[in-house]
C-alpha cells in the first residue's frame, strides 16, 4: 500500500464567468484524515473536488499533495481516486471489468488492451492475470464478489455504489476523493454503509475528503468538518467543536437542523434584562441570541419569554413545538411527546432557554432581529 | 491494501419491500381482467390501423407475386414461384439487385461512418457547431428531386463545375451520369451526402447523452487521450445510437429511387437500376404486376430481415439493460 499523503490546498479561485463557485479556498489535510466538506447545494463542494482533482482547472491558488505540487498534473497522475455521485460506471463493462478499468487503462497499451490482438503483445498476459487478482481482491475487500460478472444496470444504488468505491480503490491511491457518494442512498442503507465506510478509511489510512450537504453525515464520520458557503471557508473543526462553538449563525443553522431558534437580543433583553448568555449581558449586546430547540423549555408560567402555541410536531419519543413570541419570532422546543396533549394550538406560555448553550450572533444582514423570521433551515 | 477488511454481504441486497411490485403491476384477479380491457380498447385503433394499412396490402402483395396478373388484362391464373424463378432468371434484374447491392455495400458504411467522423468533429469544437449543424442536415430537409437536379448541373459533362475543375486541373472530363462504369460510383456519392446529415444530427445527438460524469472517471482511469477516451466511453455509450442508424441507413440506401429515377433513368445500359426502380419499371411500364410483386417481396423480406436481425440480435448487447 502506497503511504497516505497531506493534502494543501491554498488560495484557490475558480469563477465561472462573474460567479466565484470557489473564492479564496484554502484547507490543509493531515496524512489519513477523514475530513467532510459540508456545506448547501451550490456553495462549490464539488467545484472543490474537481479542482483537486485536476479535471477542472482553478483560476488562482496551489495544491500540494504529498509535498508536491500537482500544478500541470494530469488527473491520472495525481494518484487521486474520485467517486462520483452519480457513481459513473461504465454501463457496457461488467463490475469485473469496471474494476479492472483504472488498472487495464494504466498498466497495458492500447494494443495490450485489444481482446483479439492483446495476446500478441509480449507480457500482457502476465499483466492481465495480475490486474484479475487485485479485482478479486478488492471484491472480496468490498463484498462484492458475487456480483462482479453483472453490468452496473443490474445492481441496485447501494451495489453501484460499493462498485464505485472499489474502482476507487483498486488503485491504492494517496488521496480519495468522494462526491455525495452515500445521497443516492435511502435513509437506512445510507446510515448503514457510512459506518462502513468510515471503518474502510480507518483500515486503508488514506487520506480522504468527503463532500456532502449532509450535516448528520459529516457529524458521524469524519475527523474534522469544513463548513463552507458561497464557494467560501466559514469554519474548520471537529464535529464537536462545530456543534458548541459554531462561528456564525449561518454554521450554527446549518449544523442544527432541522431547526434554530433565533431570537432579537433587544425582546429578550425587555423581558429578562439582567440574562447573561455565556457571560453577556443580553442587555448589552445587540443582535440575535441562539439557541437548539433541545436546550429550550415550555412552562406553564414562570421567568422567560411568552409565547402562543401554533403547532405540534411528533418526532417519536420527542415531539416540536411550534411557537410565536409576542413579537412574532418564531421559535420550537423540543418536548416530550406524552406532552403534546397539554399544548394545543394557542395556548399560551413560557418559553425558557439554557443561556450556557445558547449563543449571540450579529444579526443577518437586512434584518436587525426583531423582524419575525423562521428560523428553519430549508 | 490489509486483507481483512468485510463489508456485510448484505447490505448489497437491500431490496424493495415485498408485496410493493405486485400491487403496482394488479395482479390480483379482478384488477387484472378489467386492465387487461382496458388495455386491448387502447391498442384496438392502432392495430385496426396497423392491419389496413400493413398487413392487408403485405398479404395482397404476396398473394400476387403468385400469379400471372398483368394490369388491364382480363382474368389472371396462380403461376406458383414462377415470378421468383423469371425474376432470379432475368438478366437485367439480376443486374439490377447486384447493384442494389453493391449500392447498400459502399453507401450505408461510408455514410454511418462519415457521419460518425464528422459528428465527432462537430462536437469537438465549439462556436460554428451550429452552423456546421445546419449545413449537413441541409440534405435532409431539401427536396430531393431538386436537389437531384442540382446535382445533375453539377455533374453535366460538358458544362457541369466538377468537369470544369477537372480540367483546370488537367484530368479528363468524366461522364459521371452516361458511363457505365463511373454512373453508379456517381449516385453513390450522392447517395452517401444524401443519407450523411440526417446520421450526423443522431449522432450529434447520442453524443450528447452521454454524461460528462463518464468522460471524466475515464481521465481519472487514465484513458484522457482521444482514442482512449472513444475506445472506453464514447464508442460503447453510441452503441444503440449505431445500431440504429445503421438499421436505418441500410434500409434507406436500399430503397434509393429518386437519384436514380431522376438522374439515370437505370441507364446507362441498366448500370444504374436498383431494385425500386426495376420494381416501378416493371409494375407501371411493362405492366407485370405479377413480377413487381415478386420484386415488392424480396424487398420487403430484406427490410424485414434487417430489422429482426436488429432485435434478436443486436438489441440486448448494446443497450446494457
Ligand atoms: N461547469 C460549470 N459552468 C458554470 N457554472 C458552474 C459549473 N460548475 C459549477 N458551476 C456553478 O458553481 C457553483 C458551485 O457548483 P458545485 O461545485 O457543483 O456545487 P455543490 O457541489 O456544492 O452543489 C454553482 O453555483 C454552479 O452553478
Ligand atoms: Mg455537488
Amino acid at each position: 500500500m502506497t503511504a497516505s499523503q497531506s493534502l494543501d490546498v491554498s488560495g484557490i479561485v475558480r469563477a465561472f464567468g462573474p460567479a466565484r463557485a470557489l473564492d479564496d479556498f484554502s484547507l490543509s489535510v493531515a496524512p489519513g484524515e477523514f475530513v467532510s466538506i459540508l456545506g448547501p447545494s451550490g456553495c462549490g463542494k464539488s467545484t472543490l473536488l474537481r479542482v483537486v482533482a485536476g479535471l477542472e482547472d482553478a483560476d488562482a491558488g496551489t495544491i500540494r499533495i504529498g509535498d508536491r505540487s500537482v500544478r500541470g498534473l494530469r488527473p491520472k497522475d495525481r494518484q487521486i481516486a474520485f467517486v462520483f455521485q452519480s457513481y459513473a460506471l461504465y454501463p457496457h463493462m461488467t463490475c469485473r471489468q469496471n474494476l479492472a478499468a483504472p488498472l487495464v487503462m494504466r498498466e497495458l497499451s492500447p494494443f495490450g488492451r485489444n481482446r483479439l490482438v492483446g495476446r500478441l503483445v509480449p507480457g500482457s498476459g502476465a499483466v492481465r492475470r495480475a490486474i484479475a487478482e487485485r479485482v478479486e481482491r478488492t471484491a472480496a475487500l468490498l463484498g462484492i464478489e458475487a456480483l462482479l460478472d453483472r453490468r452496473p444496470s443490474q445492481l441496485s444504488g447501494g451495489q453501484r455504489q460499493r462498485v464505485a468505491l472499489g474502482r476507487a480503490l483498486i488503485r491504492e491511491p494517496r488521496l480519495f476523493l468522494l462526491d455525495e457518494p452515500l445521497a443516492n442512498l435511502d435513509a437506512a442503507l445510507r446510515n448503514r454503509t457510512r459506518g462502513e465506510l468510515h471503518d474502510l478509511q480507518r483500515r486503508l489510512g488514506t487520506t480522504t475528503l468527503f463532500v456532502t450537504h449532509d450535516q448528520a453525515e459529516a457529524m458521524a464520520i469524519s475527523d474534522r468538518v469544513v463548513v463552507m458557503f458561497a464557494g467560501r471557508v466559514r469554519q474548520i473543526g471537529t464535529p464537536d467543536d462545530l456543534y458548541r462553538n459554531p462561528v456564525d449563525l449561518d454554521v450554527a443553522r446549518f449544523l442544527s437542523q432541522p431547526h434554530l431558534n433565533a431570537v432579537g437580543a433587544a425582546l429578550i433583553a425587555n423581558t429578562l434584562p439582567s440574562l447573561r448568555v455565556r457571560g453577556t449581558p443580553v442587555a448589552r449586546a445587540g443582535g440575535v441570541v441562539a439557541f437548539r430547540p433541545e436546550h429550550a423549555r415550555v412552562m406553564e408560567a414562570g421567568r422567560g419569554l411568552p409565547f402562543t402555541v401554533r403547532r405540534a410536531e411528533h418526532a417519536g419519543s420527542d415531539a416540536h413545538l411550534f411557537v410565536a413570541l409576542r413579537d412574532g419570532t418564531r421559535c420550537v422546543a423540543r418536548i416530550p411527546s406524552e406532552t403534546i396533549a397539554d399544548w394545543p394550538r394557542g395556548r399560551h406560555g413560557i418559553l425558557a432557554f439554557d443561556p450556557e448553550a445558547a449563543w449571540i450572533f450579529p444579526a443577518p444582514e437586512g434584518d436587525a432581529g426583531h423582524a419575525p423570521h423562521l428560523s428553519v433551515v430549508a | 491494501m490489509p486483507p481483512t477488511c468485510r463489508w456485510s454481504p448484505d447490505v448489497a441486497t437491500a431490496s424493495l419491500p415485498a408485496g410493493g411490485l405486485a400491487a403496482l403491476r394488479g395482479d390480483d384477479a379482478t384488477g387484472g381482467r378489467s386492465r387487461r380491457r382496458a388495455g386491448l380498447a387502447l391498442a384496438a385503433p392502432a392495430a385496426a390501423l396497423m392491419l389496413v394499412l400493413l398487413f392487408a396490402p403485405s398479404s395482397l402483395v404476396l398473394a400476387l407475386s403468385l400469379t400471372d396478373y398483368q394490369f388491364g388484362m382480363p382474368g389472371m391464373a396462380w403461376v406458383g414461384l414462377d415470378n421468383y424463378a423469371a425474376m432470379l432468371a432475368d438478366p437485367n434484374i439480376r443486374r439490377s439487385l447486384a447493384n442494389t447491392f453493391l449500392y447498400v455495400a459502399v453507401v450505408a458504411p461510408a455514410s454511418i461512418f462519415l457521419a460518425l467522423l464528422l459528428a465527432l468533429l462537430i462536437e469537438a469544437q465549439g462556436r460554428l457547431r451550429g452552423l456546421f449543424r445546419a449545413v449537413f442536415f441541409l440534405p435532409v430537409t431539401a427536396t430531393l428531386v431538386a436537389m437531384a437536379t442540382a446535382w445533375e448541373v453539377l455533374l453535366h459533362p460538358t458544362f457541369g463545375l466538377v468537369n470544369a475543375l477537372l480540367s483546370m486541373l488537367g484530368f479528363e472530363k468524366v461522364r459521371f451520369l452516361s458511363d457505365p462504369d463511373v454512373a453508379l460510383w456517381s449516385l453513390a456519392v450522392i447517395g452517401v451526402w444524401k443519407l450523411v446529415g440526417y446520421n450526423i444530427l443522431l449522432f450529434v445527438a447520442g453524443l450528447a447523452t452521454i454524461p460528462r460524469d463518464l468522460y471524466e472517471a475515464a481521465a481519472v482511469d487514465g484513458a484522457d487521450d482521444g482514442w482512449g477516451r472513444f475506445t472506453l466511453v464514447t464508442w460503447p455509450m453510441l452503441g444503440p445510437v449505431t445500431l440504429f442508424v445503421a438499421v436505418v441507413t441500410l434500409i434507406r440506401s436500399f430503397s434509393e429511387f429518386e437519384t436514380v429515377a431522376v438522374l439515370t433513368l437505370g441507364g446507362p445500359n441498366n448500370a444504374t437500376a436498383m431494385i425500386l426502380y426495376t420494381l416501378y419499371e416493371q409494375a407501371f411500364r411493362f405492366f407485370d404486376i405479377g413480377l413487381a410483386s415478386a420484386l415488392a417481396v424480396a424487398f420487403l423480406g430484406f427490410v424485414a430481415g434487417v430489422s429482426i436481425l436488429k432485435v434478436w440480435f443486436f438489441d440486448g448487447r448494446v443497450h446494457y439493460v
